[in-house]
């Protein structure tokens, strides 16, 4: 490993070790587990016709037996993922608070900074370690209740269709809380003010008045669960059909977004007093 | 080019209506430089202007003529710092944690060598989190020296520390000094510490430095009117001194001992003056003695800002 290489690692370990400690890591790769283990555990309470024909034909039945299969591995994948989301909802404003906002006032960045870091690195380290953890987190939690109750028929390409949006949708979320942890530098305005706009925004969307693509851009993974499994109750029925250059553009578009965000917080952290 | 390791140039800086600095100029060369003053004088916010963490509103700051306002990665892995409350990782161990500092750094001292200076080797395995207060402190002084700094800042370094602890850090101080031409910065509310390790004094209020010098001059300055008067009652003596003409401040110093300061035309005769006053009281005059000490010139500083 070069110098640079071992410099940037240990710069990285360094902010890993102040921000989140093994045991968080633990304690939040649990609750995702078991939030989608019960999640998966309701399922059978889903209302699934099955619609076998008289006579038996081996084929037939084959196919709805198929049917029903592809039915209950996309419910399960959208239940897990899902109610996944809805914690690191709650999860990320949190853990931005706890381990970002409130690191103002505990003088963990006023340590961090008084070394030769760049204030850049040190946000986008702690953003970066705080996405791949809850994407982790999210993903093992959704892939294990489906892994363990629903073995062998867990469809790659749908779970993808899932999982993408469901990363660029923590990405933004992540950017939000991070730009409002670094204007207010407070830990409870950082947590209210995350989990208001984003339960806000939540509760907003399904108003008529509010475009479509608003809800494709703000909550790409509404969407992508519309497109892949389009049946009332999906979070995103009420946006009528959606295709998939829609779920396409949200993507692209909240990633820009987020990327937008992080490069203003990167600009007003540069600029703040510690 | 100054050869100043620290030069500050009328600084000043306000939070809301608190002027923090008020037009602080300060140059240091390569030295130990103490930094005293009473609490909200400025010392804090004069280092985080230093470490470039604050911007001044008006004036300027340098270390090794750099500006303090662009803190590139050069400019910070020249300094060590020891914040007044430093934050480490609690579920690191001071080896994993001195190592990872030290390769922030360009040069650095490994985390074994760092340990084994601040006495804390056998501790080097334990979680941070299990260390004393004191052992954090040490832990806090051997990664301000990780990078192999030219210039150290220490923010209250003794403090939370037991005497053996602060005799150690004082004489690690100097000893660092004298070999690598380290300089250091360090508050202190424990003057006699701070008298102990440096060779300069400034002398902090209300955000100005009002005094900076060698320690010697300045104890001499503004202690030649201090004296220490040995009696056989302290008290009684104190009693007898207080409505004395010529005596302007006096205050028992131990069962034995008053500390009295006295207007300049007093200062000829002192010995002569105090045994008339004691003749005929039933206490007994062992003598005086000219006393100056940093804690002296800090209390009488104080006392006229």
């Amino acid at each position: 490993m070069s110098e640079n290489q071992t410099r940037k690692f240990s710069t990285h370990r360094l902010e890993i070790n102040m921000s989140y400690p093994f045991p968080t890591i633990v304690g939040l790769l649990s609750l995702f587990i078991f939030v989608a283990s019960i999640s998966l555990l309701n399922l059978p309470d889903f209302d699934l016709d099955i619609y076998l024909p008289i006579g038996w034909e081996p084929i037939v039945v084959g196919e709805e037996l198929a049917r029903v299969i592809r039915t209950l591995t996309t419910r399960a994948a959208v239940a897990s993922i899902l109610n996944s989301f809805y914690i690191s909802l709650l999860l990320i404003p949190l853990l931005i608070a706890f381990n970002f906002a409130l690191s103002f006032s505990n003088g963990q960045i006023r340590t961090l900074v008084s070394y030769p870091i760049e204030k850049r690195d040190l946000l986008l380290v702690k953003s970066g370690v705080l996405f791949i953890l809850i994407v982790a987190t999210v993903t093992l939690g959704g892939v294990f209740g489906l892994v363990f109750f629903y073995p062998f028929t867990i469809d790659v390409v749908v779970l993808g269709q899932f999982l993408v949006p469901l990363w660029i949708t923590i990405f933004l979320m992540i950017a939000s809380c991070m730009f409002i942890a670094v204007l207010s530098r407070s830990a409870p305005v950082t947590a209210v003010g995350g989990i208001g706009v984003w339960f806000g925004i939540y509760v907003l969307l399904p108003l008529q008045s509010i475009p479509s693509f608003i809800v494709n851009i703000l909550y790409p993974i509404f969407s992508a669960m519309n497109y892949v499994n389009h049946e009332p109750g999906s979070p995103g029925y009420f946006l009528g059909t959606t295709s998939i250059n829609d779920v396409l553009l949200g993507c692209g578009a909240a990633l820009a977004l987020g990327a937008l965000l992080l490069y203003l917080s990167v600009l007003v952290f540069r600029r703040l007093e510690v | 080019m100054s050869d100043y390791v620290i030069s500050v140039q009328d600084v000043t800086k306000s939070f809301g209506n608190v002027k923090a600095l008020d037009g602080l100029s300060l140059d240091m060369e390569p030295c130990i430089l103490g930094l005293i003053g009473p609490n909200g004088a400025g010392k804090t916010t004069l280092i985080r202007v230093l470490l470039g963490l604050i911007k001044p509103d008006s004036g300027s700051a340098s270390i090794f003529n750099s500006d303090t306002s662009n803190t590139s990665r050069d400019f910070l892995g020249r300094i060590g710092v020891l914040h007044e409350n430093p934050y480490f990782p609690p579920l690191m161990t001071p080896r994993q944690y001195l190592t990872d500092v030290g390769f922030l750094y360009p040069q650095r001292v490994s985390a074994d060598e760092l340990l084994a200076m601040v006495g804390l080797s056998d501790a080097a395995d334990r979680k941070i989190r299990n260390l004393s207060a004191g052992m954090k402190r040490r832990l806090g002084l051997a990664q301000a020296l990780a990078g192999k700094p030219k210039l150290v800042l220490l923010d209250e370094p003794t403090s939370n520390l037991d005497i053996t602890g602060r005799d150690q850090v004082l004489r690690l101080i100097v000893e660092i000094h004298q070999q690598g031409k380290v300089s250091f910065l360090i508050t202190s509310h424990i003057l006699s510490e701070l008298e102990r390790a440096c060779h300069q004094i400034a002398v902090i209020v209300n955000g100005k430095i009002v005094e900076q010098g060698s320690l010697d001059e300045l104890v001499e300055k503004h202690t030649q009117c201090r004296f220490r008067v040995i009696s056989s009652d302290s008290l009684k003596m104190e009693k007898i001194l207080k409505d004395e003409q010529g005596i302007i401040d006096v205050f028992v110093d131990g069962s034995k001992s008053v500390i009295i300061e006295v207007s300049p035309d007093y200062v000829e005769n002192i010995e002569s003056h105090l045994e008339e006053l004691v003749n005929g009281s039933d206490i007994k005059f062992y003598g005086v003695e000219n006393t100056g000490t940093l804690e002296d010139m800090f209390r009488r500083l104080i006392g006229h800002e």
